[in-house]
């Protein structure tokens, strides 16, 4: 055990390799791994050794530190309207003590305001800080959340609310808010933005910046939430290039890239509008808007029955029926297929030498005839679930499951069933339920 | 870190800055080091792109090629603050435009994370690593290098350290090498458009990514020539890896200069190493007028004079001078446009009627300071404040400035001078500076040259720097600002790569197989019977080692092949020939295609004539079993007689030369030995090209020798 000292001190560090001695200056750093020592070179660089290799360490007065000129940041204009930025973590959280040179994933809510000072001159911002969680460990809880967050933000008179999130589940979230605030027929009195980003915001090329200034530019600048597609919105960079973010609905949108910058898609429909981020200003281009009829604005959302389960399958070659009867014994809620094309599942046996696809079909019929809950949505992501054109698809609605001519995203579709299933609903009410279209997930037609 | 064992210089600094070359080096306290850029000749180094440069303007990039358009944002401070640098860059507004280059995928774009080291390019830094006796550092942490201009999709450039504490040995003794890294190259910059909102910069991403040695020696070089001597010893010693990119662009020569009055800056761009020296000379002189202009300015405000080492300053004093330069420059410009709407000026003219303003800035005291344009003894123009002033004025994306030391000129007249004089109430000993550009950009422009006017009271600013470049080469030696010497502070782990562990294993690999240097390989050749001229060439265009594996039985399939026409194959343009003909690229066209062409021709199979459409043929006969020797050379010896490159013998040759000397008798009377040439091509094409050239050639000389001696 090597008495490495705390982190910023400076030291004289002498190691001896198989390469030989050599002695490195510098300030030390916590340990970039096990049994490691690290330290910040007077050039910036970091190194690492093993323990075993070090001779000798010795603490220096100090070493050169960079200071930089500062001048004051700008004033919070309260004259703005209010939004609630609500923070849950994600890769616009992460950030980087260019002192130490050491990467936290946690960052400060107010440390994103600090970090985008431009925002204080589009709204008078109220930070809410509910978690610092990356967003592939969120569940139906934190939805929950959110949605009391944002109740509270448009009591405390908010115009508008940012939630910032990690990108991976942000489509999932947004649709949550999106039928927790409208599913019912209703819409939020204020804006809804759901916004992350695709790069760190630690590095000059961040999407995070403009994303979030796109986001808040619409929580306090957007039109009045109609309730139809434009409850909750996701507003994130619309491709490569900076300049132009799109705002989508929440209800039908999803991360369609793992990397990219212009990650998120509408699913089945237009973007609602584009924001224009320029030096000094945002600005907001409309799509034409569908035809809705009007919603009563309502304070209170439908919250999720955080005890509901749904088992998901994707449909394919290695679909077996002791999966499916397994989730059934486990007393899941409801089961959720990601059919192939329009929706199918290997339920038939044309060439009478794959009994495992007649199983499926008795085990999926028998758990329908006693009251189970399935739902088709399709695995293209795009297009429509369709189950009249082929013959197979006719035998899975006779077979009574659920789920045609339905043009809600998959993602979407999970938290649709998952709210639906909240409301006490038997089988009857979930059907009836996903025929409907609740909040714009479902429109008449598919406009891409 | 290494100490200056010098103790701090206490008295003036002697000498005339008009006479750079006669400066002494260790009268004034001179410190330089280099850093070297080398491109590897490796794929790119954070993705598994071919490093393939294409050369192309922004007219000829191909229409296909996608774009992105792109802005930074430069990194904020903690707790609210924004650092100067910041928000210069923000209102500069500068966006840029990407061209997405075949090498260039979503990596480069910035769109996707970046993939280890490439395994090579490592195996190339260690190895240079251990010709400078260096020390490999036992993890490479990849860390990002925060770079504003664009010219990293990310905003940062990755660079690893490898290696630290190595030495070369020098004329004038040792030579530290503080640090070996590996660092990506940065994309290629195509043009830069000034517009009414802020700047568009085009880049290809082509060369981003492409990996390059860092070399930083110590700040051990004692003269300027002896860092010509040092650049060009790092440069031998890096080309003998042999796996280095060679040409235009493929090595960058950075100098670390100062004195002892003066402070460090790092000058980019000497291409050329016998332009080092004298751009070393004129940075001393530049330092050594600009910390006396300082005292200039420091005595007259009646503010205590700068010591002559750096090693002496004093914060509080420093602090003192900074408030009242502060004081005495306020950040005030005045919009004098109306006074130049009839200018005799075209270019002030054009710039209003476009929408330009005029903006004034009032230097006082500065009269005088700024300097117009003068030359030293060699030609260079002096140092003067002027192109400081200048150079800060373009970071804002401006053409230039005017300044009262120089006008009346340019089409502005003595008049008009007065005019802005009565206007921004000068004094004599005042000075002014006019910026002609969008509002925008001629009040950035302006607080720019502002800041460096204040930055004169003291010793210079620590920068980078950039030698002056026209047509190509280096204008005169001298040097403008290009922006602050980045801290080291702005440099974080890269967290997307792994730490790439080095063992002792690798270590000892590369350490057993060290490249041969020149003189090795200059003595491997001189055992061959080959002329001194070919040895040069060969070893010119590094083409030893394949060379050698024709003349033994390493490698090449070939049976051994006689040194002299495999030199000459190997140096004449039959390779490239195959790939026109063929039009199949060059580097598909193999050194063993070449070797069994050559074997053929010695075999007696094949002319010198039919070497480039037979190896093209030969490439283009992709249905054609070659799995062995035999059924290659079979092939060849059947299509080299059918298409009539087979030699004829000496018999029939001599008969057809003896048909046409008959033929042309009186021409070749009349015209001796010139006759050889115009007979050479009538006896090829009677042969139908079937006949070896050289062989012709020499039965022809030969015979018209015995007709002119008659």
């Amino acid at each position: 055990m090597v008495d490495w000292p705390e982190a910023g001190t400076a030291v004289r560090l002498v190691v001896k390799t198989w390469a030989g001695e050599t002695s490195h200056d510098g300030l030390a750093l916590p340990p970039a791994g096990p049994k490691l020592v690290t330290m910040k070179l007077v050039n910036g660089y970091n190194i690492s050794y093993p323990e075993l290799v070090v001779k000798s360490i010795e603490i220096l007065d100090s070493v050169e530190i960079y200071e930089e000129e500062v001048i004051a940041s700008i004033p919070q204009d309260d004259s703005l309207p209010l939004v609630h930025l609500i923070h849950t973590g994600g890769t616009i959280a992460s950030k980087v003590d260019y002192k130490t040179g050491a990467v936290s994933a946690r960052f400060e809510p107010d440390e994103l305001l600090d970090a985008v000072p431009e925002l204080r001159s589009i709204a008078k911002i109220h930070v809410v800080k509910l978690g610092n969680m990356w967003s592939d460990d969120i569940r139906p809880r934190h939805w929950n959340r959110m949605l009391k967050a944002t109740a509270e933000a448009f009591e405390e008179g908010a115009v508008g609310v940012v939630i910032t999130h990690g990108t991976d589940t942000l489509h999932y979230t947004a649709a949550a808010m999106s039928y927790g605030w409208s599913g019912q027929g209703g819409r939020p009195s204020g804006r809804i933005a759901l916004t992350g980003s695709q790069r760190s915001p630690d590095r000059g090329s961040s999407d995070a910046a403009e994303n979030l200034i796109a986001a808040v530019h619409w929580a306090a600048n957007g039109p009045i939430p109609s309730g139809y597609g434009d409850s909750a919105v996701v507003v994130l960079h619309a491709d490569s290039s900076d300049g132009r973010c799109a705002v989508l609905p929440g209800c039908a949108t999803r991360k369609y890239h793992s990397s990219r910058r212009g990650a998120f898609k509408p699913i089945n429909q237009n973007p609602i509008a584009h924001i224009l981020v320029n030096r000094d200003s945002a600005s907001i281009e409309f799509f034409e808007p569908r035809g809705h009829d009007a919603r009563v604005e309502t304070d209170t959302p439908t919250y999720f029955d955080e005890s509901i389960r749904i088992a998901e399958f994707s449909a394919g070659p290695h679909l077996h029926s002791d999966l499916v009867q397994a989730a059934i014994n486990s007393g899941y809620d409801a089961l959720y297929f990601h059919g192939t094309g329009l929706g199918h599942l290997p339920i038939q046996d044309p060439e009478n030498d794959s009994p495992e696809n007649i199983k499926l079909k008795f085990t999926l019929e028998d758990y329908c005839n006693s009251g189970g809950i399935v739902v088709l949505t399709t695995q293209t992501i795009h297009g429509p679930v369709h189950l009249d054109v082929y013959s197979k698809g006719r035998v899975q609605q006779e077979m009574g499951i659920i789920g045609h001519g339905s043009l809600c995203p998959p993602s979407s579709g999970l938290v649709k069933l998952h709210h639906l299933l909240s409301l006490d609903g038997k089988r009857d009410d979930v059907i009836s339920g996903w025929e409907q279209d609740l909040c714009g997930e479902n429109p008449y037609d598919s406009q891409s | 870190m290494k100490d200056n064992p010098v103790s701090a210089i206490n008295m003036e600094p002697m000498g005339d800055v008009s006479s750079p070359n006669n400066l002494s080096p260790e009268g004034l306290g001179f410190m330089c080091g280099l850093e070297i850029h080398q491109q590897l000749a490796t794929g790119k180094l954070h993705s598994r792109m071919p490093s393939e440069l294409y050369d192309y303007g922004l007219d000829e990039i191909p229409k296909n090629w996608p774009r992105s358009h792109r802005k930074l944002r430069a990194a904020q401070g903690e707790g609210g603050r924004v650092d100067i640098t910041a928000r210069f860059e923000s209102r500069r507004n500068r966006s840029f435009i990407y061209f997405q280059s075949p090498n260039a995928g979503l990596i480069e774009l910035d769109e996707a994370p970046p993939l280890g080291h490439d395994n090579n390019a490592v195996d190339v830094v260690l190895t240079i690593a251990a010709m400078m006796n260096a020390k490999p550092v036992s993890s490479m942490q990849a860390m990002r290098k925060t770079v504003v201009d664009g010219s990293n999709t990310s905003g940062f450039q990755r660079t690893t350290l490898v290696a630290t504490n190595g030495f070369i040995d020098t004329d004038l003794g040792d030579v530290g090498i503080d640090v070996i890294c590996l660092e990506e190259d940065s994309a290629r910059k195509l043009e830069t458009e000034s517009t009414t909102d802020g700047e568009v910069v085009s880049y290809t991403l082509d060369r981003l990514g492409v990996p390059l040695v860092e070399i930083a020696t110590a700040p051990d070089i004692q003269t300027p020539e002896h860092a010509k001597q040092v650049a060009s010893m790092l440069g031998t010693l890096l080309r003998q890896t042999r796996r280095v990119r060679r040409g235009l662009g493929s090595i960058r020569q950075d100098l670390n200069v100062s004195i002892a009055c003066g402070v460090r800056v790092e000058i980019k761009g000497c291409q050329d190493l016998d332009w080092i020296p004298r751009i070393i000379e004129i940075e001393m002189a530049r330092q050594l007028h600009m910390y006396r202009l300082a005292n200039q300015l420091r005595e007259e405000a009646e503010l205590p004079p700068l010591p002559p080492d750096r090693r002496l300053d004093s914060i509080p004093v420093e602090n003192r001078v900074a408030i009242s330069a502060v004081s005495r420059l306020p950040l005030e410009t005045n919009d004098l446009t109306n006074l130049f709407a009839h200018s005799t000026s075209d270019m002030v003219h054009k710039s209003i009627s476009s929408g330009s303003l005029v903006l004034a800035l009032k230097l006082k005291g500065f009269a005088g300071k700024i300097g117009s344009k003068e030359l030293d003894d060699t030609g260079a123009q002096l140092p003067r404040l002027g192109r400081e002033l200048a150079s800060a004025a373009k970071q804002a994306g401006v053409a230039g400035i005017f300044h009262s030391d120089e006008l009346p000129a340019y089409g502005i007249t003595e008049s008009e001078v007065n005019l802005v004089r009565k206007e921004l109430e000068l004094s004599e000993s005042d000075a002014f500076v006019l910026c002609v550009a969008p509002k925008w950009q001629a009040e950035l422009a302006l607080e720019s040259v502002l800041l460096r006017a204040r930055k004169a009271f003291h010793r210079i600013p620590g920068e980078v720097r950039n030698v002056v470049i026209r047509k190509g080469s280096p204008e005169d030696g001298t040097t403008s600002a290009m922006r602050p010497l980045p801290g080291g502070a702005r440099m974080y782990p890269e967290t997307d790569i792994q730490v790439l562990n080095l063992d002792s294993k690798r270590w000892d690999k590369i350490q057993l197989n060290l490249p041969m240097d020149n003189q090795q390989r200059l003595l491997r050749l001189q055992k061959y019977d080959i002329s001194s001229n070919q040895v040069e060439a060969i070893l010119g265009n590094e083409l030893d080692d394949i060379f050698i594996s024709g003349v033994t039985d390493k490698e090449l399939s070939s049976p051994i092949l006689p040194a002299k026409p495999w030199a000459s194959i190997l140096l004449d343009n039959s390779r490239s020939d195959i790939s026109k003909k063929s039009e199949i690229s060059i580097s598909d066209v193999s050194w063993e295609l070449l070797a069994l062409l050559v074997y053929s021709k010695e075999q007696g199979i094949l002319t010198r004539e039919g070497i480039v459409p037979i190896g093209s043929k030969y490439l283009l006969s992709i249905e054609e079993d070659f799995s062995t020797f035999d059924k290659k050379i079979t092939w060849i010896s059947k299509t080299a007689a059918i298409e009539g490159f087979t030699p004829a013998d000496s018999s029939s040759v001599e008969e057809a030369i003896d048909i046409i000397i008959a033929d042309k008798l009186d021409f070749i009377k009349d015209k001796g030995m010139s006759a050889v040439g115009p007979l050479m091509g009538m006896v090829m094409a009677k042969l139908g090209g079937s006949a070896d050239g050289k062989l012709v050639n020499s039965l022809l000389v030969k015979k018209i020798k015995n007709i002119d001696k008659l």
